[in-house]
């Protein structure tokens, strides 16, 4: 792992103009990834259940998109770039290379916690819930676009009481769910979901009660990253509170 | 007066005959009524009035009779403060 560090070090230091990059140094999933590079650029993918996440660092836009043409076209893959904006090179890079932008998520956050009444029926979830928990997340989300928790981190979510469920009166059932993941000081919403068939205003519900849990902690904010087409979970987020910061998040596909 | 023009909003959003909304009217008697359509209704209502609703508010008003209860109770609020 210590050479694919190297080699991105080498690109930022060495490189002729800016540096751009969707990798801050985190450790791949697996010790042998895919590295394609060239002098200017480097690209590796990181496997993700079924989709590759493609991590990049480059010099030259022009030169990623030679680079990132190498890789199998067989492969599903699955790109982020989180940022202000999406520098125009990597854009054309991507594109020309046969990726397409599939969402645009925005970074969204809050400061305030005050007692939600009425969310009582949102419970924490449990481990017998588990599966059926993975099965729905996979159902209700798209593994290219979102970062889905595979089993072995939801099982570590259940076990630290960062899930909520809403079930179904009539036989028990997860019908809604938000996981969400504390980071110090902070929580990420990490999924959050309620779909036709869970209890009116579900939505609302397992927000409130996840506000109900944070109020009395040392959580000093909590933040989510919400499709910017999702205009229901912005309308909800923004009525507890919620403002979108600058940072947005370029989610790219090809092979889907 | 508020009551009818309650109605006439949930009508319009909900695609629903006005005589048919009564006051149990709830998401049990029509699949219209989804939390999306719940948002919008809510807000159209805070619009028309000059009112808002918090947010632990918003779940418990998913039945006409107690929507317009609401409605008329934040008006009265304004009015009086």
């Amino acid at each position: 792992m210590k050479d694919l560090h190297l080699k991105f070090d080498r690109i930022r230091s060495e490189g002729k103009s800016e540096y751009l990059t969707n990798f801050f140094g985190h450790a791949p999933s697996t010790p042998t990834p895919l590295i394609e590079g060239t002098q200017e650029s480097v690209v590796f993918l990181d496997p993700d259940g079924d989709v590759n996440r493609v991590y990049y660092g480059t010099a030259n836009p022009a030169d990623l998109e030679q680079v990132l043409k190498k890789v199998p076209a067989s492969l599903p893959l699955a790109l982020d770039h989180i940022g202000e904006s999406l520098p125009d090179g990597v854009r054309h890079a991507l594109c020309e290379a046969g990726f397409t932008l599939e969402a645009t998520f925005g970074r969204i956050s809050n400061y305030h916690f005050r007692d939600f009444q009425g969310a009582d029926s949102a419970t924490l979830a449990s481990s017998v819930d588990q599966a059926e928990i993975l099965r729905n997340i996979h159902e209700d989300f798209d593994l290219y676009v979102d970062h889905l928790p595979d089993a072995g981190e939801l099982s570590r979510f259940i076990e630290n009481r960062w899930v909520l469920v809403n079930r179904r009166p009539e036989d028990g059932r997860v019908s809604g769910y938000l996981i969400f993941e504390e980071q110090g000081a902070r929580t990420l919403i990490r999924s959050w979901h309620s779909g036709p068939g869970d209890i009116p205003m579900g939505g609302m519900v397992l927000l409130g009660q996840f506000h109900n849990l944070m109020a009395p902690t040392n959580v000093k904010s909590t933040f989510g990253w919400v499709n910017e087409e999702n205009t229901m979970a912005i309308m909800v987020y923004r009525r507890f509170g919620y403002e979108f910061e600058r940072m947005r998040d370029f989610i790219f596909s090809r092979g889907k | 007066m508020t009551m009818e023009r309650v109605r006439e909003i949930i009508s319009e959003f909900l695609q629903v005959p006005a005589g048919e909304i009564g006051d149990d009217f709830s998401p049990e008697h029509t699949s219209a009524w989804s939390s999306m359509k719940h948002m919008e209704i809510v807000m159209a209502l805070e619009t028309e009035y000059g009112i808002r609703f918090d947010a632990e508010e918003i779940p418990k008003l998913i039945e006409f009779g107690v929507l317009c209860d609401r409605v008329q109770a934040k008006v009265g609020e304004k009015d009086n403060g």
